[in-house]
């Protein structure tokens, strides 16, 4: 239902749980006019609209921070969708499905986290087709040719600060990446692994260098969002060493460790293999700097799509069925696409599914661990509602734990812990906390201001029977879902999220010829103008 | 000279520019390029003498005076009243063919396919992305077998070795050694070699000296396959390997990153498919020694991005048909003939956004939508209806894939805007006309 220009929504009967706003935990009206929430209104009776929530629980709309939805390896994934599964299994869904399912589940804002230079249109466009989702994505940087060379010759900070400044501002994007710095490159030049202190074949720089000098050319640049970063040595025994390293090399500030379960492994254990997840634990929680998103697995069958080809090229034998992609892409990373079914039987699956709980459950600082499956790497997003019970629900945590590989259950630290996230810690890991991270003043909050995306749902015999389907989203203060259906005819503007950054535009020229030299085009043919954004993918309408 | 730049890229800068000099020489020299440009050139020419009552065309009789000038497009009829009347007829064809329609794209932007598949949801059109036999065969083998790939930049900064698979790479991507292949050049660390049936194919001879193939192994068609397969063997077989196919292995082994190139048109049937699977192979057996890729371009302009889009929006490859819920692929139209198209529908539209010099298939078609500068655009007897459209990345400003996937890029226009409406715009201007109408009937499927 559309509201007139200039008229208020009343949302009636909301139970608020947001910690942000001054009646979190009670029964009350919000107000909208002209998409955001505003103070109650002075004068009775002004509303022009009003949406009963009969006492439902009334959060932000949700934000994921880390989602594979928009880019040339979501439309491989959904290739071999089409081809190989069965559409009861599909994980990866055309783009209009995908925005439908997340909003029916709550879900107003997502981030494609895997978006090459030479890929940012494709990214913007899927995006774009994604409705009843505002969106961003972060550009993949650390593994381009140019970077490494100039990061090999001594490039000054000015420099660096340019590359990443432009690269961002070409491509749109809201935040940076790095995935398995320097290794994607040097697996073009086949070296398999790259350790954190190991020098590339050809450029000679180390994974520690590049992290130490992104955070760095990140934090001078003022960029909200921290390095985003895909750790080396993803999914290996006894990662866990390096991922330390990995945080370490950040020498004090932010970062964050995306898919952390993925680089939370010991190397004790049955098959070599264990948890290493209250090592990460404690460092999380003992350096402020950091913050994580989980990669939570979840059992059954899903799709592991990643830019790190050097990984998924060593994850090729777990196939299952039994095929799998992996392309080098434009001298700036890759795309690997890799079927995997995760069975609760499977010791290594058993283990990963611990981990992720373990993560989310011994961080104890709700704001700086965040909610994700890296969709649809550790599962689909739609398994969300119950990641939420597992959190929320000691009892079926451990019912769960029991039907897991006992090798994995026995050694796990899940057992002990008591800890049940509060409706709150719920709000806080998928609404507030992504929003803060992310620098969206604007948004995972109700507070007077914000931007009136809001779920209502229905409290249910269970929390995953509760998250599963919204009673009411509004995106932008327009109802878009209504009883856990999406509404046709529903006009919510959406948007693409980026980052504007200052920056010496000067320094262009002192890396454009190296780029147009690797890439064989004009540096200006990467560049998406605001006049291109504006026009084709800034502001979407939904359905 | 930036002074971070180490020596090498220096040395890479100075040849670059070089190239730069010599990729405008052989542009100027090359064959396609030419005949291409003639073509859009005797097509404008030729869209300004068909006769405004001309059955064949949808134009309003004021159309008589259109410019010729290759310079700039057709004025042709206002937009608006071209536009209205392809969108009437288009209207026309849905309601006539009970729920029968067929839309084939033959190339097309972005921006086309987004308004082609919201038509088709719609209309309850079947949509399919055609005449792309050579795209079908690689989704085929991906599908069953996964793939091995390497991007265009990959193969000009990082190959040390390039196998060009037959004279369609050479014909339909003439750009491919002035943009990519420039290592080829002596000294620079890249090997060009090429399998094809002519031991010196006329298009090289266009070719500026260091720039052509190290290496042209002549092998009949016919003999293809057994010889990579023998290829593939060569390091098991207890066999000599035999003289056609051991410099190819002697290569492979020396290199460190091996790339294969063809263009899509080049393996097209069923038995193509083995080879490329044959090849697929080859590739991983190398990669587990050294790096190696397979490469498919697409030479035909919108072929790639239609798929792309289509799968995005619909998650179906190259047929898709809305059932009222879900979009669904058929599989009875997955090995059709063109007389199969023909005989499962009752009207057909084929609709064209991006320049091409072939035709699109023969499928008698109800309506054609194609580019005013489709070169046969005035030779085709059996069009019953034709509406010219303005040209992707000519006309207008278009968002494309390059033809290996590698990226995409927003193309033109290069020449003033026409009046010429583009295919986008009539798509929407039918889904106008059918909002207005009631639902059409049940779905196909």
């Amino acid at each position: 239902m559309l509201t007139p220009s200039g008229q208020v929504l009343e949302i009636r009967n909301a139970r608020i749980v947001d910690p942000l706003h001054a009646d979190n935990g009670r029964q009350t009206s919000l107000f909208v006019r002209e998409g955001k929430f505003i103070d109650p209104p002075k004068s009775p009776g002004i509303t022009g609209h009003t949406i009963d929530l009969d006492g439902a629980l009334a959060l932000a709309g949700g934000i994921d921070i880390h989602t594979h939805i928009g880019g040339g390896k979501v439309n491989l994934s959904r290739m071999l969708m089409e081809e190989v599964f069965e559409r009861s299994e599909r994980v990866v869904w055309p783009t209009v499905e995908t925005g439908a399912m997340y909003s029916r589940m709550g879900y107003t804002m997502c981030f494609e986290p895997a978006m090459l230079l030479s890929g940012a249109r494709h990214t913007h466009m899927e995006l774009a087709d994604t409705p009843y989702l505002d969106s961003g994505a972060y550009v993949v940087l650390g593994n381009e040719d140019w970077m490494l060379e100039a990061l090999a010759g001594g490039a000054d900070d000015h420099l660096l600060q340019a590359m990443v400044a432009w690269s961002m501002a070409a491509s749109q994007a809201t935040a940076v990446k790095v995935v398995n710095p320097g290794g994607i490159s040097a697996f073009k030049f086949n070296q398999r692994a790259l350790d954190v202190d190991e020098r590339h074949p050809k450029f000679g720089v180390t994974p520690r260098d590049i992290i130490r000098r992104l955070t760095a050319a990140i934090d001078e640049l003022a960029i909200p969002h921290p390095l985003h970063v895909h750790a080396g040595n993803l999914g290996a025994a006894g990662n866990i060493a390096a991922t330390l390293q990995t945080l370490e090399a950040a020498e004090g500030r932010r970062i964050h460790l995306t898919h952390a379960q993925f680089n939370s492994y010991s190397d004790l254990g049955p098959f070599g293999m264990g948890s290493g997840a209250e090592q990460l634990a404690k460092y999380v929680n003992d350096h402020p700097n950091v913050t994580v998103d989980v990669g939570q697995v979840i059992f059954g069958r899903t799709v592991t799509i990643s830019a790190d080809t050097a990984a998924q090229y060593g994850n090729r034998k777990h196939a299952s069925p039994a095929r799998w992609f992996v392309n080098d892409t434009e001298c700036q990373a890759g795309c690997g696409v890799v079927p995997i079914r995760y069975q609760s039987k499977q010791y290594v699956h058993s283990l990963q599914w611990t981990i992720g709980l373990e993560l989310m459950l011994l961080i104890e600082d709700p704001w700086r661990v965040f909610l994700t499956t890296d969709h649809p790497n550790g599962g689909p997003f739609t398994c969300y509602p119950h990641l939420i019970r597992l959190l929320m629900d000691r009892s079926f945590r451990q019912s769960m734990l029991d039907t897991l590989d006992p090798r994995a259950a026995e050694r796990s630290a899940l057992r002990d812990i008591q800890r049940e996230y509060t409706l709150d810690e719920i709000a806080i890991a998928t609404r507030a906390a992504p929003a803060r991270v992310l620098g969206l003043k604007q948004r995972g909050t109700l507070q007077s201001g914000a931007i009136a995306d809001l779920a209502a749902y229905d409290q249910r015999k269970d929390w995953e029977a509760t998250f599963s389907a919204a009673r009411c989203v509004l995106k932008g203060g327009v109802e878009v879902v209504r009883n856990g259906i999406t509404l046709d005819g529903a006009l919510a503007v959406c948007q693409t999220h980026r980052t504007e950054v200052d920056w010496d535009a000067a320094q262009i020229e002192r890396f454009r010829p190296a780029v147009e030299q690797t890439l064989r085009m004009p540096l200006e043919s990467l560049q998406i103008s605001n006049g291109e954004f504006s026009e084709m993918i800034q502001v979407r309408r939904s359905r | 000279m930036c002074p971070l730049q180490p020596a090498e890229t220096q040395a890479k800068l100075a040849t670059a520019d070089n190239a730069v000099a010599a990729w405008s020489a052989f542009a100027a020299r090359c064959e396609r390029r030419t005949q291409w440009l003639q073509a859009t050139r005797s097509s404008l020419d030729a869209l300004s003498t068909l006769q405004p009552s001309s059955p064949e065309l949808i134009v309003a009789p004021e159309s008589a005076d259109r410019a010729s000038s290759a310079q700039a497009a057709p004025a042709g009829p206002p937009a608006d009243s071209l536009c209205d009347r392809a969108a009437q007829r288009l209207e026309e064809l849905v309601h006539d063919s009970d729920g029968r329609l067929l839309l084939w794209i033959d190339g097309a932007d972005v921006a086309t396919m987004r308004a082609a598949v919201e038509f088709a949801k719609r209309s309850r059109a079947t949509l399919h992305v055609g005449n792309a036999m050579g795209a079908h065969v690689v989704r085929r083998v991906m599908a069953s077998d996964g793939w091995l790939g390497a991007s265009l930049a990959e193969v000009a900064t990082h190959a040390d070795l390039v196998i060009t698979l037959g004279n369609h790479t050479l014909y339909h991507t003439p750009m491919l050694a002035e943009r990519f292949l420039q290592r080829c050049r002596t000294g620079m660390g890249l090997r060009w070699w090429h399998i094809g049936e002519d031991a010196s194919p006329p298009v090289l001879k266009s070719m500026t000296g260091e720039l052509r193939p190290e290496r042209i192994l002549c092998w009949p068609r016919s003999e293809w396959y057994n010889r990579l397969t023998e290829l593939q063997l060569a390091g098991d077989a207890m066999d000599p390997i035999s003289a056609e196919v051991d410099p190819l292995w002697i290569a492979l082994a020396g290199s460190q990153y091996a790339v294969w190139i063809w263009e899509n048109g080049q393996l097209t049937s069923s038995l193509d498919e083995l080879l490329v699977r044959r090849l697929l192979s080859i590739a991983r057996l190398q990669s587990q020694t050294s790096r190696c890729g397979l490469l498919n371009i697409d030479a035909q302009l919108g072929q790639l991005t239609a798929g792309e889009v289509l799968q995005w929006l619909t998650g179906c490859g190259s047929t898709a048909v809305w059932a009222g819920h879900a979009w669904n692929s058929p599989e009875r139209y997955r090995y059709l003939s063109l007389q199969g198209w023909r005989d499962h529908f009752s009207r057909i539209v084929v609709l064209r956004s991006t320049p091409a010099l072939g035709s699109p298939p023969e499928l008698q078609a109800d309506l054609s939508i194609l580019c005013a500068t489709d070169a046969r655009l005035h030779t085709r007897p059996n069009l019953t209806h034709l509406v010219p459209v303005a040209a992707a990345g000519v006309d207008y400003a278009a968002h494309l894939f390059r033809g290996d996937g590698g990226t995409m890029l927003r193309l033109g226009p290069t020449r003033p805007t026409n009046a010429l409406p583009t295919a986008a715009d009539i798509m929407l201007a039918t889904i106008r006309r059918l909002s207005s109408r009631p639902a059409t009937g049940a779905p196909t499927c």
